[in-house]
């Protein structure tokens, strides 16, 4: 089958960095004289320079993803801004361009990044009307859309993680915007940190691979493999060696500390998505993260930054596909995350908690997808999650602000009436979310489900993964019913006055028309052929994966093609209708019992006090984390202070002394048996030293005098030399 | 253009600070403007040796290994040579020229040098106790513009040297007046530090002395001979060309490379500073005044590292193969340990100067690994390191003029008080703890791809360097810049004035471009140190 799949052709495009240009530009502007716009001419001045640029963004993104569709064959287009690093001298070093690729993935995310984000920024005009450092939030907001698409479009794993560290500053930036309540301002810090953990292991799997594309240290030399090539971090480039069948073999043998390098650095850079991406172990910040304003959680925490992992395994599938121990640790962490976090999602009465987790929930999803093989269902839940999330966050933000900036459920009920476009669009992305057919969330998160129970090359069994999927659906579509019962149905619980004045804006409610509307009906793309679609979703994105795909195994294929039992097409749709009827079965149950109003004291004595303790606390992972992490690293940072300014300054004083003592005794000798012999010389330097104290008080410009003048007679005679 | 560019910026600072000594009293106004003009010339001229300097030369080792000593200054890959013998009798020469390795570091310092000595204007007098005094050097100014000028020469020729007799000079000539200007213009402990500073130095050159003198007199040709300047024969030499490609030691009784090596890496180490030496260092920076902390860990850091590269690895390249994996494991316990100290300070300078430790620990470990990629890496860093350093000295120093202390747990939202200080002081401490984008993440990412080639384990626990500097640094800006005011009075502190922008711009551009376009830098070092690399691997 080699040579069959040729290497996507490429095509150069010179406009291709005006996408993440645009939105730098604004944030240089807004940054810098925003705060001096905003005083002298006012709040639209700012959201002009930064609607403009996205927009600006968004119409150079609809060219190229044009260009990329337009082509029948897989084309990548790209564009070489400058070299970035490389070294003069000959061998086999790195060379790395600042360099921008466009292929079929990233078109997708080029889509989803500027046109939700677009959207995003246009519902933030409203929502952030009332902040004075209004200048400060879009100045941001527009550097994040830079970060973010020089994320999808760095051509190699460094420009990747320009853009991957680039939406985590931003985030923090954002998460922090309320600097002035130390609470929120942490939380910028948590997640900054804890995605620094995940940055370590991608810088570790970054240099591993490295190491392996190169040579090796052998016997203290260091030799570079027989034929080998300069090492590079384009994916393309690591791709089309691999292509290579020599090349290949030599790779895949190669191991690291006893474990094959393809693994170890597959899961290293799992371990860095699992940073940004909240999966277990890392998820704890962005629940956390919700303190930044709400479009900032639609926005990076919901539709863009946090897929950004899902992205990267998706990217990286040539790796991925060689390794069935690193799929199975994706898969199996993203199946825990989807199905851990749906409980958590029960009993938060924080609306933008509930929703966190839910992001948390769905992007193990998006891992489940992409660790079995099925990278275009993991990115197509990507797509559909930022409509329906997108919608539900802005939703929620349309509520918060028409509330005065509550989010506590207990002072919501009763909405459906007073915000008409929220509750609308919020029930679109609601059964979205819940996987009703029909919708969005019904097709991406039934082809991942489908995919993890059919696929071939997990080491978990694919029915237990799937298992996993489908109760983390009924959970998911429980929990959502319950949110939406909760906020606009009911008796109205927020004061009337409150009520008396709440309004939709039209810049926030058409944002949310559009999200909705997406939410309803953005999965026709993607119609399985199970259902008589042709799934053009998948398609699209063949030539991308093809290469990979033909490493995959799926079971129904299995045979020339004809699956048996529920490996089929006829299995699929059995096994679709059983992730409907769970999910029916989620909203029944919680219309049921959301009917009324609940309190968490209602809920507490409902589900049984213990259970409830435990998840509405989140299993006490975050005091988990505190005791058995942080404060030992703490304690650390203490212990090495001390034992720096005790034990190692200690030391260094120690000789001092021990110097000083040794003169002393030494003057002391001096004083009795050499004394008379050198009187002249010691009352000598007794009256130096005394000038010397005069000096040092109050006239040391002479003593530096007595230094240049020798230096600049020093300087003089070597010239003069010079010259002879 | 200028001939004899790098005298030029070596001496044009003691040209003016002689100025400055001789001129009356009743200029005082004017000493700190002829400062400023002092290390503006040698910013200036770095812009010719930038621009002027060949960046495909370098020297073949191998080829030089086999031949003669010549007065080809460009076979070493020497570029802006002066040479002329100065003490005959020692057969000492006045030789001093850039290659990959030093250019850099001529220009760092350059730049480095005039920050400074802007950083030191004094803006105005201290009227009132508190919050309008923008303090400035305010006492004492003569000696102090001239020492700070002496300075410059002292570090500019440390990196032009290529003769150990004055290389060594222009090592003492630094030492000097930086001990004066952290024991009379510093803190509260100013003596302590500064003898502390003294003496640790002076330790560290009296080793490197001896294995000079050791050099000089049991080295030999190992192909035809030394070469003065003037063409003549030389029996032993100081030349660091030659003692680097020409030479046989002659071993005697317990001394060996190894020793040597050893003794120049101590020397070298202290300045660095490296574990377990860099104790001077904390209180050197705490007590020193900010434009001298600017100084010391902009450029006098480096040149431990600078030493390192040219002495111990030319001279001992199979010697520093041996040592490969000790500098390794020290350059991880910089890097490590040094985190973990900034974390637990309490001091906002103390903190930034543990940083500077963790961040030196880089250099280390990229020039242990020999490969281009952490080579190349760790002279960017050092380069790198000097500019970002800098920028937070001097804002360290900006609210220190303010709030006159430097309690972290007395500070706390800042932010809102001083918001350009804020976004400058983001965009420093975002370059410090590796911010891609920025230029410190390009050295920090070429350490870690070079290194790992060669130290795997070692650089798997360095690089959760990533992960501690986040956490110092940004546990540092909530406590400064975030949350509430403090302090009632800390919302009336004025916002940075001319002499901070004057002086934070420049490196914020430096710190910016490099991050994006690393290629002007890089490309200084890359050809001398990838034939250095081959020079010292062939000797293994």
């Amino acid at each position: 089958m080699e040579g069959a799949i040729h290497a996507a052709r490429e095509v150069p495009a010179g406009y291709l960095f005006l996408i993440p240009l645009f939105p730098l530009v604004g944030f240089a502007l807004n940054a810098t004289v925003g705060a001096t716009l905003q005083k002298r001419l006012g709040r639209g001045a700012v959201h002009g320079i930064a609607l403009a640029t996205v927009f600006a963004s968004l119409a150079v993104a609809a060219r190229a993803i044009w260009e990329v569709v337009s082509h029948d064959d897989a084309v990548v287009l790209t564009q070489t801004l400058w070299p970035w690093i490389g070294f003069q001298w000959k061998g086999l070093s790195l060379s790395l361009p600042f360099a921008f690729a466009v292929d079929r993935l990233t078109a997708v995310m080029l889509f989803v990044v500027t046109f939700v984000g677009s959207l995003i920024h246009v519902f933030s005009t409203g929502y952030m009307q009332d902040e004075k450092p209004y200048w400060r939030f879009f100045a941001f907001m527009n550097l994040f859309m830079f970060a973010m698409l020089v994320l999808v479009m760095g051509d190699s794993f460094l420009m990747m993680f320009v853009g991957w560290e680039g939406v985590g500053l931003c985030s923090y930036l954002l998460i922090s915007y309320y600097y002035e309540e130390p609470d929120k301002a942490a939380a910028g810090m948590k997640a900054f940190v804890v995605n620094r953990i995940g940055d370590f292991a991608f810088i570790a799997g970054m240099a591993l691979l490295l190491w392996a594309l190169v040579g090796t240290w052998q016997d203290g030399r260091f030799v570079a493999d027989a034929g080998s090539q300069a090492p590079t971090l384009v994916f393309r480039e690591i791709e089309a060696r691999l292509h290579d069948d020599a090349f290949r073999e030599a790779f895949l043998a190669k191991t690291a500390w006893g474990v094959p390098v393809v693994t170890l650095s597959c899961v290293l850079f799992f371990f860095g998505a699992c940073g940004k991406s909240a999966q277990i172990p890392l998820y704890v910040w962005l629940p956390d993260a919700m303190a930044g304003p709400t479009p900032v959680s639609a926005l990076i925490h919901a539709a863009t930054m946090v897929t950004a992992g899902v992205y990267m395994v998706a990217r990286l599938n040539f790796l991925y596909v060689h390794s069935q121990t690193a799929m199975t640790v994706v898969a199996v962490v993203g199946a825990l995350t989807a199905l851990f976090a749906a409980t958590i999602g029960f009993f938060q009465t924080d609306i933008k908690k509930v929703l966190a987790y839910s992001t948390v929930s769905q992007l193990g999803y998006m891992f489940v997808g992409v660790g079995v093989g099925a990278f275009s269902a993991g990115i197509f839940h990507l797509m559909t999650h930022a409509f329906f999330k997108a919608c539900l966050f802005l939703g929620s933000g349309s509520i918060i602000y028409a509330l005065h900036h509550r989010q506590d459920l207990k002072d919501m009920g009763g909405l459906r009436r007073v915000l008409p476009a929220t509750y609308w669009t919020f029930l679109a992305a609601t059964v979205a979310i819940a996987g009703i057919p029909g919708t969005s969330g019904f097709f991406s998160k039934d082809e991942i489900l489908w995919r993890a129970f059919d696929n071939g090359q997990t080491l978990v069994s694919g029915e237990v993964i799937w298992l996993f999927g489908v109760v983390a659906a009924m959970f998911t579509a429980f929990y959502m019913t319950r949110l939406a019962a909760l906020t606009f149905f009911g008796t109205p619980r927020a004061d009337e006055h409150t009520l008396h004045h709440a309004k939709e804006y039209k810049r926030m409610t058409i944002p949310l028309w559009v999200l909705g509307g997406l939410a309803l009906v953005g999965g026709v793309v993607g119609v399985p052929q199970a259902l008589g679609g042709s799934n053009r979703f998948e398609h699209f994105l063949e030539p991308v994966f093809a290469w990979s795909g033909e490493r995959l195994v799926w079971l129904s294929e299995e045979g020339g093609g004809h699956g048996a039992g529920l490996h089929s097409h006829a299995g699929e749709v059995v096994l679709m209708a059983v992730a409907v009827g769970l999910a029916v079965a989620g909203i029944l149950a919680a219309v049921r019992i959301y009917r009324t109003y609940r309190s968490p004291e209602d809920e507490a004595r409902l589900y049984g006090a213990g259970i409830h303790r435990v998840i509405f606390h989140k299993y006490f992972v975050d005091e988990g984390y505190w005791a058995g992490v942080v404060r030992p690293f703490l304690a650390l940072t203490r212990a090495a202070g001390a034992f720096d300014k005790f034990v190692i300054d200690g030391v260094v004083n120690l000789c001092g002394h021990a110097t000083k003592v040794t003169a002393w005794i030494n003057g002391g000798i001096d004083r009795v048996f050499v004394d008379g012999t050198v009187n002249a010389l010691a009352t000598a330097t007794i009256e130096a030293g005394q000038r010397v104290r005069r000096l040092q008080t109050g006239r040391l410009q002479a003593y530096v005098t007595g230094i240049i003048v020798g230096l600049s007679g020093l300087a003089v005679l070597v010239y003069a030399l010079g010259r002879g | 253009m200028v001939d004899h560019v790098l005298s030029w910026m070596t001496f044009f600072p003691l040209l003016a600070a002689a100025a400055i000594l001789v001129l009356p009293g009743r200029l005082q106004s004017a000493f700190k403007w002829i400062a400023v003009l002092g290390a503006a010339v040698p910013f200036l001229l770095a812009f010719q040796v930038w621009l002027g300097f060949d960046t495909h030369l370098a020297a073949d080792g191998r080829a030089l290994r086999g031949a003669a000593p010549t007065l080809d200054a460009a076979a070493y890959g020497l570029q802006f040579v002066e040479r002329a013998v100065w003490i005959r009798a020692f057969n000492i020469e006045y030789f001093v020229g850039v290659d990959g390795v030093s250019v850099s570091m001529v220009l760092l310092t350059a730049l480095v040098s005039l920050v400074a000595v802007i950083a030191s204007v004094r803006v105005a007098r201290p009227v009132e106790p508190h919050h309008h005094s923008i303090a400035g050097i305010q006492v004492k100014e003569r000696a102090y513009y001239g020492l700070i000028l002496l300075l410059e020469t002292g570090m500019m020729g440390v990196f032009v040297a290529l003769d150990f007799f004055l290389f060594y000079v222009f090592w003492e000539v630094m030492l000097l007046p930086m001990y004066f200007l952290i024991g009379v213009w510093g803190g509260p402990r100013k003596e302590y530090a500064a003898i502390k500073f003294f003496l640790y130095t002076l330790l560290g050159s009296v080793l490197m002395l001896l294995a000079i003198v050791y050099m000089y007199i049991y080295a030999h040709p190992a192909h035809g001979s030394y070469l003065l300047a003037d063409g003549s024969a030389a029996p032993h030499t100081f030349n660091m060309m030659y003692l680097s490609y020409h030479t046989q030691f002659e071993w005697v009784s317990f001394i060996t490379g190894k020793l040597l090596w050893v003794l120049f890496f101590i020397g070298f180490a202290i300045k660095i500073p490296m574990f377990p030496f860099h104790t001077w260092l904390p209180d050197a920076h705490v007590e020193a005044p900010t434009a001298i902390s600017v100084i010391l860990a902009g450029v006098l850091l480096k040149m431990g590292t600078y030493g390192i590269l040219r002495v111990n690895y030319p001279v001992f390249p199979a010697e520093t193969l041996w040592a490969s994996t000790a500098m390794a494991v020290f350059g991880t316990i910089n890097i490590v340990y040094g985190a973990f100290c900034a974390m637990s300070q309490k001091d906002f300078k103390s903190l930034v100067a543990y940083s500077s430790i963790s961040h030196m620990g880089f250099v280390l470990l990229g020039m242990s690994s020999f490969t281009q990629e952490g080579m190349n890496g760790a002279v960017l860093q050092m380069f790198n390191h000097g500019t970002i350093t800098s920028m937070m000295f001097i804002l360290v120093g900006v609210i220190y003029d303010r709030a006159h202390h430097r309690d972290l747990a007395g500070f706390g939202g800042l932010a809102k008080a001083m918001p350009v200080y804020t976004g400058f002081a983001g965009l420093a401490f975002m370059a410090a703890l590796g911010l891609p984008g920025l230029s410190g993440f390009i050295s920090e990412a070429l350490v870690f791809l070079g290194a790992f080639q060669t130290h795997r384990v070692a650089t798997i626990i360095s690089a959760s360097g990533v992960i501690l500097a986040a956490s110092y640094v940004l546990w540092m800006v909530h406590r400064v810049f975030l949350g509430p005011l403090r302090k009632e009075e800390y919302g009336e502190f004025s916002d940075l004035n001319w002499r901070e922008w004057l002086s934070l711009v420049p490196l914020a551009i430096v710190v910016v471009v490099l991050g994006f376009y690393p290629m002007p830098v890089l490309d200084l070092m890359s050809a001398s140190l990838g034939a250095l690399r081959d020079f010292v691997l062939a000797a293994g």
